[in-house]
């Protein structure tokens, strides 16, 4: 071999270790992330935060964020993202309430109101696909119409039996369900074809179309899976409150986008794209709320604080490899 | 444009940035008439009969209290009000915002409040998972400004651990906003209200609707329900109303609304349209110094000041309301003019509050072996502008009547 | 005829909905109140609407302009109070505040190198946050401190506002540089176009109409509140409708004139409802579903021609290669 390409070699190596060294410290910052506030937490409000009954509040504040950005991340990994997640859990929790009230079981309004999100989102998702228009700009328009819907419907607070259903509140049931909704979306994202053929969707959707991957099926399924997981946390946020108002899930998009980032998720989505990075995300948004109201910050200075940390984890974790031709 | 230009521009931005912060730093503090926030309310504490209670046998307890975001005047005064509170009795206080970005945003401030190791909640709102909080942690909660429903207040009574909900009447504000218009000679009227989805909302709107009814006289040229979602919808839908009507004699309001530069854009100052309408906004001082205004309630604030000490009392032992599912009302503060606008703006946003430390005091049974309901009641009854005027007027001298911008 | 072509399919819209509204209530959406009405309300969002474009025509979301807004409107009307300056000052210092704060944001987006979108987020809940830091009660004003936003002063402020965003967008580099990047970002790149000093520039300009946008906020706001947990990004759908509706109009009249027609269809439409009796909930639903309707028929409109052409095409080939027996 001659030294010209020896030292090419070497070059190529020394390159190599660099970006798999640089790959291993942004995969590893959302945990470190995680495990530093966590520690920082427990510092500043000792037994407060790690103790019980602030760890079961947690669960019960995380539940829903975490379910839905777990649905989120089969549509978010194509490259697209709903602006009308809130709308729909608003829709799946009235119809949830519908179902109750009508005297039927906590497991069949579960079922409608998973049935309802799953519905919603496939008539995003054909619109989006059929009518070629911008996903951002369907899921804006739905967002709109289905307030619009929610207002009507809902025309004052929509109660339920609250002592019948209040059991699901508990911490040790929601973490079970956590855990089986998180496992079922683990293994459809990450152990079956359907997480790469999202990611290379989103990655590269002309190269998906020719490599054989049936691209609008495949969303459809994506918004499918993101509906129920809206359904299912509008089912348990309603049981959670014990009746529902027009606004209910109103802020939870944002919500999510935070998660996205914040767990080092690329927001067009590709091959980067891993479901436990967003989880960490949305724990990460709920943490810091529970924290820092334990140590007592004031409210003027927690928005900004959230906003500063915020940058400092996507500056950290965001890949900067398109450089100048980010848009 | 080449790089150095930009780079000249870029340093010119920077001279910029430093000559508004020297500006900002040598004028005198920002919004002098806004609340100062700070560890205390800044009122006036004037505890008349009970300026010799000695503090230290006293019993001291943590209060938490959760609301909407404090960052504006009006917002901001439900806060200082529970301070105040607090002040008066010489308690804690810790203030949890909402943050609605979470779906369940208010029962995970009530989670954190008792997780903070606060001794009594008051709370704005309440929901079923708030109320299974305070019963894990065995804290005491009372409820003030919002009509809780049914199913709520039953879970509530069934905890032990409630004092009760102190809501203002947004029946009568409404019924008598409509009433007011039509004393005020208007026939031609329309009404705005937020969309329907909230008790309070519903309330407010019946009061509307049976007034309506009640004066046949009045005819409804058109109504608007406005989202609540933000945005400026509510003020343009109520631009268009004025401009599209221009018979209109009278318009309700059912929430407070920054409407003054429509009316007056609009040409409706000029017509004489009048405002009926349920909250307070900063403006209206200059409607009301046209006689624009022919019916204003507001002042929800002791509601939260009476909660409070409902809580006090649960705390030292005493339990005031006999049946905690009957809702506990306050009459609204109902302004007819600029004089009792001022009044009531020096009372509440500047630094003496409606009730005085000893009327806050007669309300404790800690300090007065002989509160009851019934006091609670009579007190309720007897909240006029006359009355809180009177009980204030030796401060208010001190004060003069001044404008909201001095 | 072409020029008469682009003209129709400009106004098509807002006359259209003009019509049907004055049809729908009876003539009472006639009165030129009612035209002052939706005209002085479209001011605001016509000017926000050019400060988004100046991002999003390159295909950059910038969610934390509503944070701008909000932030130079208060800390901006409250410098001009406390220095006694009025009007003129709530002018200057809303306008240099929004500058500074966006520049802050382009030189942020150069520095980061991530997508506009994700930072914009970031950016918002820093702005929100930052009034409350130096003031505590928002800004509260007296009505006459709010004359630019009155008519006649509120349309002479979005005519110059229009003035220098169609000067830019026409006949400077930078607009053409903002189009070239809109286009293909890549080429745009290789063909010498500085994108970090365009993207830059952008922000700042940005600033410039946002503050503009503010001193109108001020003007139709006599108090305004610090906004929180992101409230300040719902503020700015409105006018991202408007821009898409622009963008839609675009073809016919460019972007310029297309944000005008644009916003102005959008209050057109909100306006004939309010004035039909109907609420905000029949409004939002029909609002997205016309926004969908327009947009759907914008990416497909070629789809006609297309089946058309290809049915020629088809028959053509079969004319010339079908043997006949």
């Amino acid at each position: 071999m001659s030294k010209q390409t020896t030292v090419d070699t070497s070059i190529q190596d020394t390159l190599n270790k660099k970006a798999k060294r640089k790959q291993l410290i942004t995969s590893l910052l959302p945990y470190c992330g995680l495990v530093f506030i966590i520690i920082f937490f427990c510092i500043t409000c000792g037994s407060k935060f790690m103790d019980g009954q602030n760890v079961e509040n947690l669960v019960n504040q995380c539940f829903t964020s975490v379910i839905v950005v777990a649905g989120a991340c089969f549509i978010y990994a194509t490259g697209a993202m709903d602006m009308s997640v809130g709308a729909i859990l608003g829709m799946c929790c009235f119809s949830a309430a519908v179902t109750l009230r009508a005297g039927a079981p906590w497991f069949v309004a579960l079922l409608v109101a998973m049935l309802t999100g799953a519905v919603l989102e496939l008539i995003t998702a054909l619109i989006f696909q059929y009518l070629k228009v911008p996903v951002f700009i369907v899921t804006m328009c739905m967002m709109y119409a289905l307030q619009g819907v929610l207002i009507t419907l809902v025309q004052k607070e929509y109660t339920i039996d609250f002592r019948a259903t209040s059991w699901l509140n508990d911490a040790s049931v929601r973490a079970v369900a956590l855990v089986i909704v998180l496992g079922i979306t683990y293994y459809l994202f990450h152990q079956t074809k359907l997480g790469p053929k999202l990611k290379a969707i989103g990655a590269n959707r002309e190269t998906a179309i020719q490599g054989g991957i049936n691209v609008v099926l495949v969303t459809c399924i994506g918004f499918c899976i993101l509906g129920a997981c809206c359904g299912i946390g509008g089912f348990f946020t309603l049981t959670r409150m014990g009746y529902t108002t027009a606004s209910a899930g109103a802020g939870i998009m944002l919500n999510v986008m935070i998660g996205m980032v914040l767990g080092g998720n690329p927001l067009t989505g590709g091959s980067r794209f891993k479901l436990i990075n967003a989880i960490i995300g949305a724990l990460i948004v709920t943490i810091l709320t529970n924290g820092l109201t334990l140590m007592g910050l004031i409210p003027a200075l927690l928005e900004t604080f959230k906003g500063v940390l915020y940058l400092i984890i996507v500056f950290s974790t965001y890949d900067k490899s398109k450089g100048v031709l980010v848009s | 444009m080449s790089n150095s230009t930009l780079k000249k521009i870029l340093c010119a931005m920077l001279a910029v940035m430093m000559f508004l912060s020297i500006a900002a730093y040598g004028t005198t503090a920002m919004a002098e008439d806004a609340y100062p926030m700070g560890e205390t309310s800044d009122y006036v504490l004037d505890y008349g009969k009970y300026a010799d209670v000695d503090w230290s046998t006293k019993p001291s307890f943590k209060i938490g209290f959760s609301w909407m975001s404090s960052a504006d005047l009006l917002w901001s005064m439900y806060e200082r009000s529970v301070r105040y509170a607090c002040d008066v009795l010489h308690c804690e206080l810790i203030f949890v915002e909402w943050d609605v970005s979470s779906t369940t945003f208010v029962s995970d401030a009530i989670e954190n409040l008792c997780q903070a190791g606060v001794d009594g909640i008051v709370s704005g709102m309440m929901d079923g998972a708030s109320i299974d909080a305070c019963i894990r942690a065995n804290v005491p909660f009372v409820g003030a400004l919002n009509q809780m429903n049914d199913e709520m207040l039953k879970t509530a009574n069934e905890s032990g651990l409630f004092c009760g909900n102190v809501i203002d009447d947004d029946y009568v504000s409404t019924y008598n906003s409509v009433k007011a218009l039509y004393e005020a000679g208007c026939r031609k009227i329309a009404w705005v209200a937020p969309q329907p989805g909230t008790t309070q909302a519903e309330i407010r709107s019946s009061g509307i609707m049976d007034a309506l009814e009640d004066y046949p006289e009045l005819e409804v040229l058109t109504s608007y329900r406005y989202s609540t979602a933000g945005g400026d919808e509510s003020l343009n839908a109520i631009e268009q109303i004025l401009c599209a009507y221009p018979e209109l004699e009278g318009l309700v309001v059912s929430n407070g609304l920054d409407v003054t530069s429509i009316w007056y854009n609009t040409g409706a100052a000029d017509r004489g349209v009048k405002l009926a309408v349920t909250d307070l906004c900063e403006s209206y001082q200059d409607l009301f110094q046209d006689d624009l205004i022919a019916y204003c309630a507001t002042d929800q604030f002791p509601s939260l000041v009476i909660a409070t000490t409902l809580l006090y009392n649960k705390l030292t032992g005493h339990e005031i309301m006999a049946d905690t599912s009957v809702q506990m009302r306050r009459h609204f503060l109902e302004l007819h003019n600029y004089e009792e606008m001022c009044n009531m703006w020096n009372m509440s946003f500047l630094n003496i509050f409606p009730m005085t430390a000893e009327q806050v005091l007669d309300l404790c049974v800690e300090f007065n072996p002989d509160a009851d309901e019934a006091l609670y009641t009579q007190y309720a009854e007897d909240y006029t502008i006359e009355n809180v005027a009177a009980s204030n007027a030796h401060l208010l001298e001190a004060c003069p009547v001044k404008d909201r911008l001095g | 005829m072409k020029f008469v072509k682009k003209l129709l399919m400009t106004i098509a819209l807002p006359v259209l909905f003009y019509l049907f509204f004055l049809i729908a209530t009876g003539g009472r959406f006639a009165s030129s109140s009612i035209m002052l009405a939706i005209l002085r309300t479209s001011v605001y969002p016509c000017i926000l609407c050019m400060a988004m474009s100046m991002n999003m025509t390159m295909g950059m979301w910038d969610f934390s302009i509503g944070a701008v807004v909000t932030v130079s409107a208060i800390l901006g009307g409250n410098l001009a109070l406390n220095l006694g300056w009025g009007v003129p000052g709530i002018a200057l210092f809303c306008i240099l505040i929004a500058i500074c704060v966006s520049t802050i944001s382009g030189l942020a987006y150069n520095f980061f190198k991530v997508p506009s979108l994700v930072l914009s987020i970031g950016l918002a809940m820093v702005y929100e946050g930052l009034p409350r830091l130096f003031v505590s009660g928002g800004l509260s004003t007296k009505r006459a401190h709010g004359i630019l936003s009155t008519s006649p002063y509120c349309f002479i402020v979005l005519a110059v506002a229009f003035v220098i965003y169609f000067v830019i967008q026409t006949f400077t580099v930078h607009g053409k540089n903002m189009a070239v990047i809109g286009a293909n970002q890549d080429v745009a790149y290789r063909s010498g176009v500085s994108l970090p000093k365009t993207k830059l520039l952008s922000y700042m300009l940005t600033g410039l109409f946002a503050g503009i946008a503010a001193v109108i906020y001020v003007g139709n706001h006599t108090s305004i509140a610090v906004p929180s947990n992101l409230s300040s990004v719902s503020s700015i759908f409105d006018a991202m409708m408007g821009f898409f509706v622009a963008s839609f109009l675009a073809r016919y009249c460019g972007l310029p004139v297309g944000i005008i027609v644009g916003v102005v269809t959008m209050r057109i439409l909100n306006t004939g409802l309010v004035s039909c009796g109907l609420s905000s909930s029949v409004n939002q639903i029909l609002t997205g579903v016309f926004l969908l309707a327009l947009l759907v028929f914008s990416a497909n409109q070629n789809l006609i021609t297309e089946i058309k052409t290809k049915r020629a095409v088809a028959k053509a080939a079969n004319e010339k290669y079908s043997v006949v027996a």
